[in-house]
């Protein structure tokens, strides 16, 4: 009974390997350069021989970003002092370890009002290159910005890079498969797999982010057309949008008016029933279960299988086990239900791996006369059978 | 001869049970060392997930010889076969140098037979 694995290709590894040698790189040389080398030339100036010197140049340069497609102006304060060391006169440019370009002018124009032209300061000069000299030896905040912006890069890259080569332990790696815990958890509360209040969030906030958005979209286009109404052909790109928009304001109302319905509560009499084991289920409603016509339960056994299809993950479903455990018609309120049920013990327990999954879930839909109906899922761990002798083996 | 292969007194086991055989091995060179794995991996629609549940080694220099061994099968998961995943259960001998590989399937499941979605 030999066999052969299939192997698969990830080109996302190939993918992963590139964008981490490029972090790890760049950062790397980022923090170098604009990060370390200032640190350690500042570290290096206090031992250099102070001097005075005079500003004989000090304003703001305006200039475009070239690396920039918006054509950004970038500002940088030009100091250019004069001083005398051991006989010679030297000009230096540079007034700080670090000195950068930026968008903001006020941080520029406050360098350049610290050294106003024609005022005389202490420059603190490099004996073993006397060309090179500074006013300010201390380390400006954006070489520390810079630095911690670049070492971060640099260990996101790594981090990647080790990710892509399989390095990490295996203690830190998640395990493939979490195995249905044998413990009996007895007499426990079931809980719907969406709350109704994360679906109540949930889809207030995604439709209000979406109208919202395309709100502003037609009044952008609407202001811009002196005020009329948009021709035929923005209106056709606009549509779709306003499709998507409106379907998910009905399913937003539905779920607001859903909020309305009486709430179940069901308590199960083991909460992680075994194969074959005979279970009760007790459901509750809260005030107004006269408003219920119809109610029914079903217990659903499902498989997921996640996969790669190019770029995306997909996942498929499907349902291997369903079966209606109660279905009735209700007439007045009432106070407590009880159900009975069994999982098949021919059947498979809840099995849980990275990529592939057996479920079960209870299934509650309860018919309200004209309102929303309520469908909710609860799901339920099954473990395996009890080890029986032989001889109870069917 | 070049083989390596393991006996087994059968091939269907129940959870719990524990799985009693025996690795022999007949090769051209020293192995270093003999290796038996027992695990499961699954198959089908999804990305593979897998699980080694056992595993031993012999260090050994020996180009023929024998080891027994026993190991306790966990309560789960089940050998199953449904519509999208199915899940096969393994055991395997190679040696630690070279390719030579020896693999059968097992099932582990409580009717002694795979369970059918």
């Amino acid at each position: 009974m030999a066999f052969t694995r299939k192997a698969s290709k990830d080109h996302s590894i190939i993918i992963l390997l590139i964008i981490g040698t490029a972090c790890l790189g760049l950062g790397s040389i980022s923090a170098w350069k604009a990060g370390i080398i200032p640190i350690q030339q500042s570290l290096e100036s206090n031992h250099w021989p102070r001097v005075s010197c005079q500003i004989i140049r000090s304003e703001v340069k305006e200039s475009i970003d070239e690396n920039d497609t918006d054509q950004t102006i970038v500002y940088e304060a030009m100091v250019l002092s004069q001083y005398i060391f051991r006989g010679h006169t030297y000009n230096t440019g540079r007034y700080t370890f670090g000195e950068y370009a930026s968008s903001k002018r006020n941080d520029s124009v406050k360098t350049v009002a610290k050294y106003p032209l024609g005022t005389t300061h202490t420059c603190f000069v490099n004996p073993a290159n006397p060309a090179e000299a500074v006013l300010n030896r201390n380390i400006v905040n954006e070489v520390w910005i810079f630095l911690v912006a670049s070492l971060t890069i640099a260990i996101v890259g790594a981090g990647l890079l080790l990710f892509a080569l399989g390095a990490y332990p295996k203690r830190w790696q998640k395990n493939s498969h979490t195995r249905v815990s044998e413990a009996s958890i007895g007499f426990t509360a079931l809980f719907p797999e969406v709350g109704a209040g994360q679906q109540l969030i949930g889809s207030t906030v995604l439709s209000a982010t979406w109208n919202g958005l395309l709100l502003a979209a037609f009044y952008h286009v609407w202001s811009n057309n002196n005020q009329a109404m948009p021709d035929l052909t923005t209106l056709l790109i606009l549509s779709p949008f306003v499709l998507v928009g409106s379907l998910l304001l009905f399913i937003n109302i539905r779920i607001i008016l859903s909020s309305f319905n009486p709430r179940p509560s069901l308590f199960i009499s083991e909460g992680a029933p075994r194969l074959g084991q005979p279970v009760v289920i007790e459901i509750f409603f809260s005030q107004r279960s006269e408003r219920i016509s119809n109610l029914s339960l079903s217990l659903k056994g499902t498989e997921s299988a996640q996969y790669k299809e190019g770029s995306n993950t997909r996942t498929d479903h499907n349902v291997f086990f369903d079966q209606e455990i109660f279905d009735a018609a209700v007439h007045g309120s009432f106070e407590k239900l009880q159900v009975s049920f069994q999982v098949p013990n021919t059947s498979m327990h809840t099995f849980k791996g990275k990529h592939n999954a057996i479920d079960w879930s209870i299934e509650l839909h309860a018919e309200i006369r004209r309102w929303t109906d309520i469908s909710e899922s609860y799901p339920l761990v099954v473990r395996p059978l009890p080890i029986a002798k032989e001889e109870d083996i069917r | 001869m070049n083989e390596i292969k393991i006996e087994l007194v059968q091939g269907y086991y129940r959870p719990l049970d524990v799985i009693t055989g025996r690795v022999i091995w007949n090769l051209e060179k020293p192995p270093h060392a003999i290796a038996v794995e027992i695990g499961w991996f699954t198959e089908g629609r999804g990305s593979t997930d897998s699980h080694i549940e056992f595993d031993m080694q012999w260090i050994t220099e020996s180009t023929s010889g024998f080891e027994n061994f026993s190991f306790q099968l966990p309560a789960s998961p089940y050998s199953f076969c449904g519509t999208l995943i199915e899940l096969i259960w393994y055991i395997q001998a190679r040696p630690k140098k070279g390719n030579l590989q020896w693999r059968a399937q097992l099932v582990v499941a409580p009717h002694l037979q795979v369970v059918k979605l």
